[in-house]
């Protein structure tokens, strides 16, 4: 795979409802596929239109190298697609034809529904009225496959559709990657569907990107507290330690890794943190086997990675009640 | 009550025998209005697109004055159109009074804001989500405009109709710039007022179904397009 920047953002500053995008440097190398994750009103949207060239950036640049016309070498699906009043052909065949390209379309259209996983004799000659709301996504994603873009841009591509729309777009996503080396942007609240689908996931927080994998955010404010360390508050009253922040609203990383699950309330460690939590989730991570934990602390849910054994052993089942152990020194300053 | 049936009777006697002076009459509102709606569509979707695609200085100001002209007087049309294409008037020279070509310019200016403005409507009501669609599927300038266009076809279609319908029943503008000149300028609504001023019923209420017919199926059409999509 020819590993050369399709994107370079730089020093990005856009306003986006009251927030602000701040990007200092992003590169995204051809080929690759990164997943977007964040809250609502993180940003990823914002900086999903700037990558598909929908809006320029207020301050800074957005550098796209495409292979061919550089707007019609990246596209994107928006999270609640539109189709156009047409039939599912018109809807698929609507990017090619306005490029003036009308070989063997019939086939093509075919071929794209074929990896969204609807059978194109059936769904063809069909109204946009008469889709469901997945297989309306799989056209609107299909009218995309068709274009076979450098760069392909999925906002939210999973959220509202059915389990088998789900799998589905997931599937033609990957094939599209595998077949024509194409560049995956995907933004997701479901990190555990990001992770399975991309190979790096960055999370945004107020506007920045905060780092990459399940690392968990904790935003602040940080106030001054005993013993020099600085306190956050969760949502539900329980507080975390850390050190000193460059500042109170200096947003804390916490590793998933540097989390230790306990099914008892330890004694005698160091750890000043040692969170009460309920087990909420547990997935298993196809690409390194281990299992992740979403685990509600206080109202705030945190990721946390445990090893097969570890979960067995400790008996680790949705509802468990847990504490979350680490030291003040695992919350780093971003 | 006994003459309105006999004006019935009459009427449909009139049609089935193809009477000239009846069909003439049609054939007058027929083609003026078409050509009247044919202008107005060319000249009036891509102001109607623009009044609402885009953002501009004074655009509500401009929407208003659109919006008020909806309700123009067939006769002040008339008035305004005489003064100009009589033979005093700045348009004198082209010798548009008492001709067909005078009642489609002073009906293209009494339909001519239906069409802004009801396309302008349908532009504004279409989906926000459809710009950026055409734009990430690769459409740029005419081809977002035209196929915006086509998405609000059906109330683009309606904005037509309803055009069409004011075009062919008005008779403001007929009568004072096309002079109700018999075989040449006479439409149906201005038989209709001269038939009846003679007590000529029959041809009248003759004329006033035709005019209901091409009505509904000007209507019908729109209605079929709508099914068929």
């Amino acid at each position: 795979m020819n590993k050369t920047p399709l994107y370079e953002l730089k020093d990005i500053k856009h306003t986006y409802n009251r927030f602000m995008l701040r990007i200092p440097e992003l590169i995204i190398e051809r080929g690759d596929s990164i997943g977007l994750a964040g809250p609502n009103g993180s940003g990823k949207s914002t900086l999903m239109r700037l990558l598909a060239l929908l809006e320029e950036p207020a301050h800074g640049s957005v550098a796209f190298h495409p292979s061919g016309e550089r707007k019609t070498s990246v596209t994107m699906l928006q999270q609640d697609p539109y189709l156009l009043k047409r039939s599912v052909y018109d809807n698929v065949s609507y990017g090619l034809k306005i490029r003036k390209d009308r070989r063997s379309l019939r086939e093509r259209v075919a071929e794209s529904l074929d990896l969204v996983n609807l059978d194109p004799a059936k769904f063809m000659h069909r109204s946009w009225y008469e889709l469901s709301g997945g297989e309306a996504q799989r056209v609107a994603l299909a009218s995309r496959i068709i274009l076979k873009p450098d760069a392909l841009l999925l906002d939210e591509p999973v959220a509202n559709v059915d389990t088998e729309s789900s799998y589905a777009i997931s599937e033609a996503v990957k094939k599209m990657r595998e077949m024509h080396s194409t560049t995956l942007i995907i933004s997701s609240h479901d990190i555990s569907w990001l992770n399975n689908i991309t190979d790096k996931v960055l999370k945004l927080h107020n506007g920045r990107i905060t780092g990459a994998g399940n690392i968990n955010i904790l935003p602040g404010p940080w106030i001054k507290g005993e013993k020099g360390l600085w306190q956050y508050t969760l949502p539900e009253g329980y507080s975390v330690y850390a050190t000193e922040p460059p500042e109170p609203d200096s947003i804390g990383i916490l590793h998933p890794h540097e989390i230790i699950i306990s099914d008892r309330k330890v004694k005698n460690i160091s750890a000043v943190n040692k969170v009460p939590a309920t087990v909420k989730l547990m997935v298993k991570e196809e690409k390194t086997g281990s299992i992740r934990v979403e685990a509600d602390a206080s109202g705030r849910i945190i990721n946390i990675e445990i090893t097969e054994e570890s979960a067995k052993k400790m008996q680790i089942i949705p509802g468990k009640k847990i504490f979350l152990i680490f030291k003040a020194t695992s919350v780093i300053w971003h | 009550m006994e003459y309105l049936a006999q004006g019935f009777i009459s009427a449909f006697k009139l049609l089935i025998s193809g009477d000239e002076q009846t069909y003439s009459a049609v054939f007058t509102t027929v083609k003026a209005s078409s050509l009247s709606i044919c202008i107005s569509l060319i000249i009036g979707l891509p102001l109607g697109f623009i009044l609402g695609y885009y953002d501009f200085p004074c655009k509500k100001q401009i929407r208003a004055v659109v919006d008020t002209l909806l309700a123009l007087p067939t006769v002040v049309v008339g008035l305004l159109v005489y003064a100009f294409v009589t033979k005093k008037g700045p348009l004198g020279d082209y010798n548009l009074l008492f001709e067909i070509s005078g009642i489609v310019a002073g009906q293209v200016i009494l339909i001519l804001p239906i069409v802004v403005s009801l396309s302008a409507t349908a532009i504004e009501s279409l989906d926000e989500r459809l710009k950026n669609t055409l734009i990430t599927l690769g459409a740029t300038g005419n081809k977002i405009i035209l196929s915006s266009l086509f998405e609000a076809r059906f109330a683009i279609m309606a904005a037509a109709v309803n055009a069409y319908s004011r075009a062919i029943a008005e008779v403001g503008v007929s009568m004072m710039i096309g002079g109700n000149i018999k075989w040449h300028t006479r439409t149906i609504t201005t038989a209709i007022a001269l038939e009846t001023g003679k007590g000529q019923f029959a041809m009248g209420i003759a004329l006033g179904i035709v005019l209901l017919c091409i009505g509904f199926f000007v209507n019908w059409v729109l209605i079929f397009f709508r099914k068929r999509a």
